[in-house]
């Protein structure tokens, strides 16, 4: 579903990746584990098309994702869904508004965001709190909330940049059960994380440092 | 279109005060243009009402015919100088003296000792120095013609002025618009970059730009047309106002200034936040 040929990215003089592949396929668990700074956030990004490679070639779904014109970016990103360590709520709407939000922006229409957002809310299992804001719930929660965000356009993968990072580890195992079964139900995953206590279970496992991929590391 | 308006609406709602206060910091930026802008265009009134009463006289010999006038009349008519000739005939012009300076004064000398005369009004772009002087130039020599006058100091201090006035007002204009536009596109480059969590959410999950900018581009109008409205109604009850001081005062309509306040509030505000919101775009990109 996502291959990654040769995939450079410099800024300036400095390789903040260089010459990584690898690939994820349909309804498969990756983590993609290393040191801070090693390169984790850029590999997310340049799948969910934020960061071009400087060299490399990038495969989306069997297409080439540097002939993708601009304006497809934009659909490339619904078909992907992505959460972080920080949730990235809008803090001025509740939960429900948040988890709209993700549809109207992208001009579904009214009974659709309804229905669909109820549904995300309760595949994550925080319906009854759809009804407040952000600074009132749990980071658990909130991580919960970002996921049924990224839910909403039913994406093949979701990308996971540190999604426990902030959290307490009772919060953490409940987010990661919360993905696994995500995945059972076929949605492909990508986590980097710097846990190594949640890398665990038969998934493949990346490990990256200053910027390239070390060899062989699957499980 | 309706998703934008109702989205550029709650965000007006939802940040109230903010947009209160760049509404506010927009109307006061084009007030001050406005009290300019309302100089301006009074000052231009009142330099071309004086520029009305550049007139060139040809007082005639006495004992000048009919045909010679005539055909005097009709030569400096032909002038592109000239919009207009009256001709004044000795009687006419001793009634004037009457009318300005009294019955008796007259009466002391035994015959009227006025002359004759044609009158020329000059065509506006040539109500100058330079234009009387040409006009007077070609009649002076005239063997039926006594003397030409038009006023030469006055005409030539009233072109000086002019001068200074335009230079004056074109600087004092541009620094006045300059900051303007510099106070308004930052007003609203921080009412864009006060949403820019939400637009990094947007482009995150799959927003396309277009659909991003349009709540923009009513936010930015809006507040636009809402601060010039604001300004535009001080401007115009200022020089509501100012009439009432200064009624011997020629002062042009009011609106003019007040309705140019609104036009370019509201175009400031659309292009402002364009721009700002496609720099804030390709940052994010
Ligand atoms: N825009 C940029 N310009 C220059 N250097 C950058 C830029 N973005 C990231 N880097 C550098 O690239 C390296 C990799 O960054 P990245 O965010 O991918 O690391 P990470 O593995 O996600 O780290 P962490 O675990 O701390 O999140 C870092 O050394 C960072 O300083
Ligand atoms: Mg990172």
């Amino acid at each position: 579903m996502v291959h990654l040929r040769h995939i450079t990215v410099k800024k300036g003089r400095s390789f903040i990746l260089e010459d990584v592949s690898f690939h994820i396929g349909r309804g498969e668990f990756a983590f993609l584990i290393g040191p801070s700074g090693a390169g984790k956030s850029t590999i997310l990004r340049v799948i969910h098309l934020d960061e071009k490679p400087t060299s490399g070639q990038l495969v989306l779904e069997g297409r080439d994702a540097a002939a993708f014109p601009s304006r497809e970016i934009p659909l490339w990103r619904r078909r992907i869904g992505v959460i972080f360590q920080d949730f990235k709520l809008l803090r001025d709407r509740n939960v429900m508004e948040n988890v709209a939000f993700a549809l109207r922006v992208t001009g579904a229409r009214r009974g659709t965001i309804k229905r669909t957002t109820l549904k995300a809310l309760s595949t994550v299992g925080i319906s009854h709190k759809r009804s407040a804001m952000p600074e009132e719930l749990s980071g658990g929660e909130r991580q919960r909330v970002a996921i049924a965000r990224a839910l909403v356009h039913e994406p093949h993968l979701l990308l996971a940049d540190q999604p426990t990072g902030d959290l307490d580890p009772e919060s953490a195992d409940e987010i990661l059960a919360l993905l696994t079964d995500l995945n059972h139900r076929g949605t492909a995953i990508l986590m980097a994380t710097h846990d190594a206590r949640l890398v665990q279970g038969p998934h493949k496992i990346l490990r990256i440092e200053s910027g390239k991929l070390l060899p062989d590391q699957h499980t | 279109m309706g998703y934008a308006l109702r989205e550029a609406l709650s965000s007006l709602r939802r940040t109230g005060a903010g947009v209160l206060l760049s509404v506010g910091t927009i109307a006061m930026s084009l007030f001050i243009l406005g009290i300019f802008l309302l100089v301006t265009f009074n000052l231009y009134g009142a330099v071309e009402q004086l520029r009305t009463r550049v007139e060139v006289e040809i007082f005639l010999k006495d004992g000048t015919t009919a045909r010679q006038i005539a055909a005097l009349k009709k030569r400096v008519a032909e002038m592109p100088e000239v919009q207009e000739v009256r001709y004044v005939t000795k009687e006419m012009a001793a009634e004037q003296f009457r009318t300005a300076f009294g019955e008796n004064l007259l009466e002391a000398v035994p015959e009227n000792p006025l002359p004759a005369s044609l009158r020329i009004r000059l065509t506006e772009v040539h109500r100058s120095s330079e234009g009387a002087e040409r006009v007077a130039k070609s009649v002076r020599k005239k063997p039926i013609v006594e003397e030409v006058a038009y006023g030469e100091t006055w005409v030539r201090r009233l072109d000086q002025l002019i001068l200074i006035f335009f230079a004056g007002d074109l600087v004092v204009g541009i620094a006045i618009a300059s900051a303007t536009l510099f106070v308004i596109a930052n007003t609203i480059k921080l009412t864009v970059l006060a949403r820019r969590e939400s637009i990094e959410i947007m482009k995150l999950v799959g927003a396309t730009d277009a659909f991003i900018r349009r709540p923009f581009f009513f936010e930015g109008l809006f507040q636009g047309f809402l601060g010039g409205l604001l300004a535009g109604i001080a401007i115009y009850l200022l020089h509501r106002i100012a009439l009432l001081y200064l009624p011997h005062l020629v002062l042009i309509d009011g609106l003019y200034p007040a309705l140019s306040l609104v036009a370019v509030g509201t175009l400031l505000g659309v292009v402002g936040s364009h721009k700002s919101l496609k720099r804030l775009l390709d940052s994010l990109g």
